[in-house]
């Protein structure tokens, strides 16, 4: 990164935090909750981490405690039980597991709730305000979330991996300038997906400026990101 | 009274309350009239289900420990295209935030973020400008925290009748692969004890 880029630090609350993060991990890898592997988990992560650090996204200290409660779990687990002791020796990994069970619950909870019928959202009273404007818009899809840009941003950086070393000047653009880049371009096609936003043949400076580009204009409220299926591509669109 | 018209009453106090009207209110209005036998309690049954069945764009509901006529959710979109009211909208963390108060009040912001992992100050910020939770009071610990719970604008949001009427923690069924093991142990979760998550 050249070092005007250097100080760009993108601040995104939609994080939810560590115990979100692991249990993405947990889901994506289908683990057992009950069971984790708690070597490959604090490997998958401490890369996520990495992954989030190559962008310049702040990170919530609370991501950096629970890497060191991770570390402190394997390192328990290392340790050889004496088989001798009567009394029942606790898992080390027991607390984290009851945690992120606690937390899904309450995800879950909130899943529940929003699927309840919302007023101004699903169900109206009477009393609505004179002034009317029919828009054209048509219904709204679910919004894509940031770990569908980060699993979006990995398979393009996995896609990067095997290029071919070749010496040549490349031209490097800045996040401001591909900012502008993708505002014009959507301003045009009203919807353009995420891969299209790459050339045809790029580097991880690409992809990096790209996806800082797109996670600005979302935190701008500028555009709007859309996953119609899992793993899908993911759409972009001028935020109206 | 030809019952008909009993119905047709209290349809219009419901129609004229601004607020979703409480069954006491309406038994006060009506207890003029001998009702022969009848509940006010029935007779709004009754008027709910004439207004489920009809091709009626609206229905009653009970919400907030008193009832109100709303749009049938059917029909949200058409409201939306008359843009005039500024739709619902609650980000996730949020959402969540407010669950865990929802279920766990009253709890402390510390308990809240426990359960998260994560800090939820502006969250809960958000949730009090919104009306959606309010300070119930303060715990008997160290420093005497600040304690939250709901709000009667929750009930209505959600169209609870009262917080009872939540849906039910146990009825959930979702981890990746773990799904029996979750409804295997939730007896050993119980869904309402703060003081297990007061470590932190």
């Amino acid at each position: 990164m050249t070092s005007e880029q250097q100080d760009y630090r993108v601040k995104l609350e939609i994080f939810e935090g560590p115990l979100d993060l692991l249990l993405f991990l947990i889901k994506r890898n289908e683990l057992d909750i009950y069971d984790i592997p708690i070597s490959f988990i604090t490997e998958q992560y401490l890369a996520y981490i990495g992954m989030m650090e190559v962008l310049n996204v702040e990170l919530a200290s609370e991501f950096l405690v629970m890497a060191a409660t991770l570390l402190e779990i394997k390192a328990k687990m290392l340790i050889p039980v004496e088989i001798e002791q009567e009394e029942e020796i606790e898992d080390p990994r027991q607390e984290l597991t009851n945690r992120l069970l606690e937390y899904q619950r309450f995800k879950n909870a909130a899943i529940q709730l929003n699927n309840l019928n919302i007023l101004y959202r699903d169900t109206f009273p009477k009393g609505i305000q004179e002034d009317y404007q029919v828009p054209d818009t048509g219904p709204l899809n679910i919004d894509a979330d940031i770990y569908d840009l980060l699993v979006a941003f990995k398979s393009v950086l996995d896609r990067a991996k095997g290029e071919k070393i070749a010496y040549m000047t490349v031209e490097r653009i800045s996040v401001a300038q591909k900012i502008s880049d993708i505002m014009e371009r959507i301003s045009i096609a009203k919807s353009i997906t995420f891969d299209t936003l790459l050339p045809e043949t790029y580097t991880k400076m690409d992809v990096v400026v790209t996806v800082l580009a797109v996670l600005e204009l979302l935190r701008l409220r500028m555009i709007r990101c859309e996953q119609k299926v899992l793993f899908g591509p993911i759409w972009l669109y001028v935020q109206e | 009274m030809e019952k008909e018209k009993l119905l047709a009453i209290i349809e219009s106090l419901i129609f004229a309350s601004e607020k979703p009207l409480k069954t006491k209110y309406i038994e006060q209005v009506m207890s003029i009239i001998d009702l022969e036998g009848i509940t006010i309690q029935e007779l709004i049954e009754q008027l709910k289900t004439k207004f489920s069945y009809e091709d009626s764009g609206i229905e009653l509901v009970e919400v907030a420990e008193g009832w109100q006529f709303r749009t049938k959710p059917a029909f949200a979109e058409w409201i939306k295209r008359l843009n005039t009211v500024k739709p619902f909208k609650l980000s996730q963390p949020a959402m969540e935030t407010l669950a865990i108060i929802a279920y766990r009040q009253p709890i402390t912001r510390a308990e809240i973020d426990y359960v998260r992992g994560v800090d939820s100050g502006a969250v809960i910020k958000t949730l009090l400008d919104k009306r959606l939770i309010k300070i119930v009071g303060k715990k008997e610990l160290p420093g005497r925290p600040i304690v939250y719970g709901t709000t009667q604008e929750f009930l209505e949001v959600f169209g609870l009748k009262d917080i009872s009427a939540l849906p039910n923690l146990q009825d959930i069924k979702q981890i990746g692969s773990a799904d029996e093991e979750i409804e295997r142990n939730q007896t050993e979760l119980p869904l309402s004890s703060p003081e297990s998550t007061d470590e932190e």
